[in-house]
């Protein structure tokens, strides 16, 4: 009797079973990697704490779905809009840019460079109707060591009281 | 004031101040607002975990309790048996029970049902925007709705089945007028 | 003894509402005795708040639990530390150590400055006295300490455990001290709209008072940020959250005010502006006592929720209302003295200065308010967290730390090309040097690249003022460089005590880009005897052990941390379990600081009784860096601040040709 093909038969059966714990292993992902992914997370329930520092046990509970998720493959992309569609926007920790919260992002923009322009503005408006200041001895002119303490000398008298 | 006029700048620092203002007495107002309590339930759809919907409106002419509760809730469990328990007495006698799942997740909250053997409708509160609407703060809290779609009561706390049929009883025998 | 505390309190509550109306009635009568009255009031009003205080702490020290607060703040096994510092760990409490606080600065004020202004005095005081008066109305409606529960429980429920460690003990005290302290440069800025005194006299002497509570303002946020670094323990030091930012919004506009005061003085100009910020600088204390306290936005911090936020909110109405209207009534006489002469000038840079300050301000209360602004008007209502803040305040102020750099270097009025390549030429070297060798390191990331070099540009300009100023002194009196050195603060403190500032400014800056974008994580699970291993180290776990403590129990892990190999140190980072609050332990950090690095590790839960342990482990570079630019920062204040002997004579040779300017 010929034992070549069943001995075919077992290494393969074998070699199936070896590999299926092996590409599990190889899927489990590691505490850092849920971790990375925890920390662009924000507890749902409690306010301002990031997922990884937060202990109550929905964040416990979170942090394993991530694990779970991880190792069926997805990433972290995928995982973050699982989360906003369970709890809301509130778990990226800062506006999703689109609606009106996409405001929130947009006016501190327009008030600074609204204002800083307003001002400068101003400034070029009256520069424009102000005379040349009187000539004095002040850094204006490449002034040598001296030049710059008398300088000094007569800004500080200047701030006497 | 004498009766001078404001500059273009003052105007726009006023209205400021005021928006502001209004602003912060809005967010006070709501604060104090509390959860709707003899006031019509507000209406919402949910997708229940064995597949279906249900749609609060629909269920006019009967009364219904909203019950919010989280896996993770340690009070949740203690009425878990005593809800499924009043759930078996009155089902298909003019009440309804619809437990609503908050801020959890979802295999969390399966085996929870498994574990307390709930056969009433559940679904995930996707979004926490049914619980917006009832402005839920924690679980468990619950909701009784009569026929006419009022809140007639709501309960912040774990029930017994006594006090859950103290409350439907009445509810039960109001005509749907 | 309790009802003693709510007499003084009653007390407080009619001399105060006397102060205030006699205060204003002696300035329409002309009466200086009723200005006199008003101001031994303000004496009563501090004996009375300090009688107060003494009470609570009696009660606390005691173990009157028959005293709600107490019982609701402390218990018997409470280490006495913490039952004195339980006086503002409440919410009563703290409003009342709070309005004692006042009363120590009003007091401050009533006895050295009375003499100063007379003219401003009556309103100064019936301002003062209008704000005590507030909040005594606050304390004694709503939000008593001494009230009295009908029974008198065994023991008390404890201090929040957050709450038992050194940093919470001095974090507070420093903030209120800064909160309050700017009530005073508010009262004489109300009082100089009223009576129309707004000539730059009470500013002169109110500068350097509003650096005090400047001062204590920032030692507070600084301790803040240090006690969420150690007790945390997520590896951060500032979260955004809205007490943190609550505590920002003042010190913003009174650093905004501090610098804008000085364009006043010299040239007479952004007079609005000042009023502004001074009035902003209380308000906004005010207002995110109002945020946090009333349960409007929820936060990690908050207090329990009460019944004074309609109180605060009328407070806030009426006195910005209030402010609005006087503003308008006088603002001709506001009118800037000078106007701006050329863009390019340091008097732009001032401007520029409060704008961008007024705007992380602003970034900073639309971030906090926004769970009220998007329930307004959206469904959702959303919390606005870190990641929103750091995206947009942080470039903000990496501007601002660039305009630390420019702006000493731009001279008053104009500037023309030879000045500016003279000026610039030497920090824009450097600055641009190093980011070029930053670069050949490999650091490609546009954020790290500009903060540091901001930061060198920054540094190399303070060197280079500091320099001139100092070969300037040589060259004129034949000083040796120390001595030189020395006299260039006692000649003009405030602006070498400024520069000390911006020095202690990027320091902090170094430590906060470096801890945030360099920052290593590791985190395992453990069994006693292996290690895991985070850059160049190694951690082994040793075990786990517990120790008990007053009213805690200590379990702490016992990790050895090694390098290639060799022991560097044995770490402890714990958890305490609290008897009062078992189901909230309070991890302690095991820190191991130092100039390069901080060491960072967080116990976070342990298996069948401490076999198994997990930790997360963090290396923070440049960290300390903060905490010692902190310390450059308050020292820094202090030569500012001090009091120096005044300059008699000054002997001078100026050489000829040159035109003093006067």
């Amino acid at each position: 009797m010929r034992r070549g093909p069943y001995v075919l038969i077992v290494i393969l059966a074998v070699g199936i079973m070896l590999i299926m714990p092996v590409t599990l292993w190889a899927r489990t992902p590691t505490p850092n990697e849920v971790e990375a992914v925890a920390r662009t997370l924000y507890c749902p329930l409690c306010v301002g704490e990031r997922l990884d520092a937060c202990e109550i046990p929905l964040c416990q509970d979170m942090k394993k779905e991530i694990a779970r998720q991880l190792a069926e493959g997805r990433t972290p992309e995928e995982i973050r809009a699982y989360f906003v569609e369970q709890y809301g926007p509130v778990v990226l920790g800062e506006p999703p840019r689109k609606g009106i919260n996409w405001l929130a992002w947009v006016i501190p923009v327009i008030v600074l460079i609204g204002a800083a322009a307003y001002a400068l503005f101003k400034i070029k408006e009256w520069s424009r109707s102000s005379p040349e200041p009187q000539a004095v001895a002040v850094v204006d002119e490449a002034g040598s060591a001296e030049d710059e303490y008398a300088a000094r000398v007569e800004r500080e008298l200047a701030e006497l009281e | 004031m004498s009766g001078r006029k404001l500059t273009r700048g003052q105007i726009v620092g006023l209205i400021v101040a005021v928006v502001f203002l209004g602003i912060l007495t809005a967010g006070l107002l709501m604060r104090h607002q509390g959860r709707p309590e003899n006031t019509e339930a507000p209406d919402f759809t949910l997708q229940l975990y064995d597949g279906g919907t249900i749609h609060l409106a629909d269920l006019r002419g009967q009364v219904v309790l909203i019950n919010f509760w989280a896996s993770w809730c340690e009070p949740c469990k203690d009425e878990a048996r005593d809800l499924e328990e009043v759930w078996r007495r009155y089902k298909d006698k003019g009440v309804v029970f619809i437990g609503i799942n908050w801020s959890d997740t979802e295999s969390k909250a399966r085996a929870y049902l498994q574990t307390y053997n709930i056969t009433y409708p559940n679904g995930p509160d996707l979004g926490r925007r049914i619980g917006q609407k009832y402005h839920v703060q924690g679980v468990p809290e619950t909701f009784f709705v009569d026929k006419k779609g009022i809140v007639r009561k709501v309960v912040i706390q774990p029930m017994t089945a006594g006090q859950l049929m103290a409350i439907i009883e009445p509810l039960r025998a109001e005509t749907g007028e | 003894m309790a009802d003693v505390g709510f007499v003084v309190l009653i007390i407080g509550f009619v001399v105060t509402l006397y102060g205030m109306v006699v205060g204003v009635l002696a300035q329409r009568w002309r009466r200086p005795d009723l200005v006199e009255s008003s101001r031994r009031a303000l004496y009563a009003f501090g004996a009375l708040m300090t009688v107060g205080v003494i009470v609570l702490w009696y009660l606390l020290l005691t173990d009157d639990f028959s005293v709600e607060y107490v019982a609701g703040h402390s218990e018997r096994a409470l280490p006495t530390l913490y039952k004195v510092a339980a006086l503002w760990g409440g919410q009563e409490g703290s409003l009342l150590f709070w309005t004692f606080i006042l009363g120590l600065y009003a007091v401050a004020a009533a006895h050295f400055l009375h003499e100063r202004h007379p003219e401003l005095n009556a309103y100064v005081y019936a301002s003062l006295h209008g704000i005590a008066f507030f909040f005594l109305a606050v304390v004694i409606f709503a939000a008593n300490p001494f009230a009295v529960l009908p029974f008198r429980p065994q023991d008390g429920n404890g201090l929040d455990p957050l709450l038992q460690n050194y940093w919470m003990v001095a974090h507070p005290v420093g903030l209120y001290l800064g909160y309050i302290g700017f009530a005073v440069p508010l009262a004489y800025a109300i009082a100089s709209l009223i009576t129309g005194n707004v000539g730059n006299t009470w500013l002169k002497t109110i500068r350097r008072w509003t650096l005090v509570p400047w001062f204590f303002l920032s030692i507070g946020i600084l301790l803040g940020s240090q006690w969420a670094y150690m007790e945390l323990g997520w590896g951060g030091y500032w979260a955004w959250d809205p007490v943190e930012n609550a505590s920002l919004l003042p010190w913003l506009t009174g650093t905004a005010f501090l610098h804008s005061i000085m364009i006043q003085e010299r040239r007479g100009m952004l007079k609005v502006w000042n009023m502004v910020l001074i009035f902003l600088t209380f308000w906004l204390t005010i207002l995110g006592t109002f945020i946090t306290r009333s349960g409007v936005i929820e936060s990690v911090h908050a207090f329990a929720i009460s019944n004074i936020g309609p109180m605060f909110l009328v407070f806030l109405a009426v006195t910005l209302l209030g402010f609005l209207y006087l503003l308008f009534s006088r603002y001709p006489l506001l009118r800037s003295e000078n106007e701006l002469d050329a863009v390019l000038s340091r008097e732009t840079t001032f401007l520029l200065n409060n704008v961008i300050f007024a705007t992380i301000a602003f970034t900073t209360l639309l971030g906090t308010t926004w769970p009220i602004l998007s329930e307004l008007f959206t469904a959702d209502k959303l919390t606005v967290s870190a990641p929103f803040f750091n995206k947009v305040n942080g470039p903000i102020m990496a501007g601002l730390i660039l305009l630390m750099a420019i702006c000493p270097l731009l001279p008053w009025r104009r500037a023309n090309w030879t000045v500016i390549k003279r000026q610039f030429l030497w920090p824009v070297s450097v600055a641009v040097l190093f980011a070029v060798a930053l670069l050949a390191l490999g650091e490609h990331r546009f954020w790290p690249l500009v903060g540091f070099s901001s930061v060198v540009m920054v540094a190399a300009t303070l060197g280079q003022e500091f320099a001139r100023g100092v070969r300037a002194r040589m060259h004129a009196t034949k000083e040796p460089p120390w001595t030189a050195f020395v006299m260039l603060f006692r000649r003009n403190q405030r602006r070498y005590g400024g520069y000390i500032v911006h020095l202690g400014v990027i320091i902090m800056a170094v430590g906060i880009v470096g801890s945030g974008f360099y920052q290593v994580d590791n985190q395992a699970a453990l069994k006693v005897g292996e290690s895991m291993s985070i850059g160049p180290y190694t951690l082994r776990y040793d075990g786990l052990a517990e120790r008990r403590r007053s009213n805690h129990t200590e379990v702490y892990a016992k990790v050895t941390l090694l390098k290639d190999g060799k022991p560097l140190a044995l770490l402890e980072p714990k958890r305490n379990i609290y008897d009062k609050r078992p189901e909230q332990p309070i991890s302690e950090v095991a820190l191991r600081f130092g100039w390069k690095e901080d060491f960072y590790l967080v116990l976070a839960g342990w298996e069948k009784g401490g076999e198994i342990a997990s930790f997360k482990a963090y290396i923070n570079p440049l960290m300390s860096w903060l905490w010692f630019g902190g310390m450059v920062l308050v020292f820094g204040t202090l030569v500012a601040m001090w009091p120096m002997p005044q300059r008699r004579r000054v002997t001078v040779r100026i050489p000829k040709g040159v035109v003093p300017q006067t």
